[in-house]
């Protein structure tokens, strides 16, 4: 009999394991093995591209495909949500059912909570297709004045969309003619833009900024946004006024992911950071923005992407008695768009894995083409994935 | 059923045909050379070589390989170009074969008589401004690397603890395993 491999979420990370391991098991060949994805929404979203929606570039069905196109591969395809963790029985709950696993790779991503900053409902954001939307309808409705961009807190999801939606809007703003009546600012709690990515990062992405005239107001720790006021509080008392607020919603782990403990002093459940594998529990493997913060690597697709395959192989592995295939890829790349400018970040993490360094950061390339390799990587990551 | 007759209507377009036939040409070479079952074979490859192509040390080597053109791109040409073919063209008048088979030696005292050449003072006033921006460079490279050092310290002591604390509980589990 085969094994059941239940997949939980259909972000980078689930989608990644799901394709590997389709090919992997020969499932469209007829296999014993089976592997299932669940995840609430029929559609996985290219989420790099909700800036996009925001700023009328894209439209939502352009940067989505139907999870059911895992099918043609093997895949089970569940839509629903996930509703608890049975671990001592090596079940989950979605919605009213049980779906029992031998193994489990739970790739649910950190959830926005919005709720958490008081007065968040005077600000907008892309980060969910719903809000990008919305955002879209504010940007329309602006005609100068100031843009505030702004964070909840150090954990979100890509790091550097904020730098990108600043520099957009000042693209997007040009084009309309609002500009010379806009002030634009990101208000961040580091110290400098990116300076988390070190300073060869921190000092092209700065030089952008400044070029664009995006101010840039650092080590802000905001507490709560005053939507009468339009002011936006930080916790050294300093407040910064807005006539449109653009803000990253603060994130939390996913809640039914909780149980995977133990967690990490943020409430991220800690994994061993050599397998991804959940410390109580190793036929569970937890990858992601879910888990990333707390072994203190990046909440970035591109991350949960390499450990989604690292995961499907050790699962391979278990199946087959051994199976040679790619080891974890401790690196990030992030294609960052400013609308007339674009700048191709990476980061090799393997210092911080191994406790004994920051991690090395450069600049794989800048100028308009980065921004064609945004575009055309999207393209690649819907046929290579979802086709 | 409209849709495939249009398509049916649009073969007995001449020109529709004349594409398709030297479509078929070049597919019939691809396939004679073997070419299309490289393709088949290799597309299987393309979602697998993504972590391939993105090895830390490649990475390192394209960043690196980035920004020395973007040190090239700040360098202004004018000075740049005028500058190097002075000297190219002064190298090529002083270094000489002769020179090569018996260069100058210098001791010290004639060390002290060359400093008195107004052509050597100038060198090496050059050379100091040289100097004077590699200090400023290290200093302001320093300033700014020294605190991310010791930030990356911190996290990396707290880091520590978490990895031992998961390690013992690891290790527990394994015990309770086996």
């Amino acid at each position: 009999m085969g094994a059941k491999v239940l997949i939980l979420g259909g972000g980078s990370g689930g989608l990644v394991a799901a394709n590997k391991l389709a090919k992997a098991l020969r499932l469209d060949r007829g296999s014993d093995h089976e592997v299932t994805l669940v995840d609430r929404s029929p559609y996985h979203y290219f989420m790099p591209s909700f800036p996009w929606v925001a700023l009328g570039f894209k439209e939502p069905e352009e940067v989505r495909r139907p999870l059911k196109n895992l099918e043609k591969k093997g895949v089970h395809v569940v839509q629903g949500e996930v509703k608890e963790l049975l671990l001592d029985d090596k079940r989950v709950r979605v919605d009213d059912r049980e779906l029992p696993y031998d193994f489990l790779i739970v790739s649910l991503g950190a959830e926005v909570k919005p709720d958490l900053m008081p007065g968040f409902e005077a600000a907008h954001h892309p980060w969910t297709i719903e809000a990008a939307l919305k955002m879209r309808e504010a940007v329309r409705r602006f005609r100068g004045g100031r843009i505030v961009i702004g964070v909840s807190g150090p954990y979100y999801r890509c790091p550097p969309a904020p730098y990108e939606v600043a520099g957009q809007i000042d693209f997007a703003l040009q084009a309309r003619g609002l500009r010379d009546r806009t002030e634009i600012v990101v208000a961040h709690v580091h110290s400098k833009p990116l300076s988390a990515m070190g300073p060869a990062i921190s000092h092209v992405v700065s030089e952008i900024l400044e070029g664009k005239g995006v101010k840039f107001e650092g080590n802000f720790n905001p507490t709560a946004i005053d939507p009468e006021r339009r002011v936006l509080k930080g916790d050294d008392g300093r407040e910064v006024p807005f006539d449109l607020l653009i803000m990253v919603p603060p994130h939390k782990p996913s809640a039914v992911a909780r149980c995977l403990e133990p967690l990490s002093p943020q409430g991220f459940p800690l994994v061993d950071p050599k397998t991804f594998r959940c410390v109580r529990h190793p036929e569970v493997f937890a990858i992601g923005d879910m888990v990333n913060p707390g072994i203190h690597l990046p909440t970035a697709g591109v991350v949960a992407h390499f450990q989604a395959e690292f995961v499907a192989n050790q699962i391979m592995a278990e199946l087959k008695g051994a199976y040679i295939a790619e080891s974890f890829t401790p690196v990030a790349l992030c294609i960052m768009d400013f609308g007339d400018d674009a700048v191709l970040p990476m980061c090799d993490f393997t210092p911080i894995l191994d406790l004994k360094g920051p991690p090395s950061c450069g600049v794989l390339g800048r100028g308009k083409v980065v921004r064609l390799t945004k575009m055309a990587f999207e393209a690649l990551w819907f046929s290579l994935y979802l086709s | 059923m409209a849709e495939t007759s249009a398509q049916l209507k649009a073969l007995e377009d001449p020109t529709t045909r004349e594409a398709l036939e030297k479509g078929l040409e070049v597919l019939k070479q691809l396939n004679e050379a073997g070419l299309l079952d490289f393709a088949r074979e290799a597309s299987g490859l393309a979602g697998d070589s993504l972590s391939y192509l993105l090895d830390p040390k490649v990475l390192k080597i394209f960043s690196n390989v980035a920004y020395f053109l973007h040190l090239l791109e700040l360098l202004e040409p004018t000075m740049l170009s005028v500058m190097a073919e002075h000297f190219v063209r002064e190298l090529n008048r002083e270094v000489t074969p002769e020179l090569m088979k018996d260069p100058p030696r210098l001791g010290p005292m004639a060390f002290v008589r060359a400093l008195g050449d107004p052509d050597v003072q100038k060198g090496l006033g050059f050379l100091f401004v040289f100097l004077k921006v590699l200090g400023r460079a290290f200093d302001g490279a320093s300033k700014e690397l020294l605190p991310l050092v010791e930030e990356a310290e911190t996290t990396l002591a707290q880091l520590r603890k978490q990895r031992e604390a998961l390690q013992r509980e690891l290790q527990q589990q394994r015990g309770r395993q086996a």
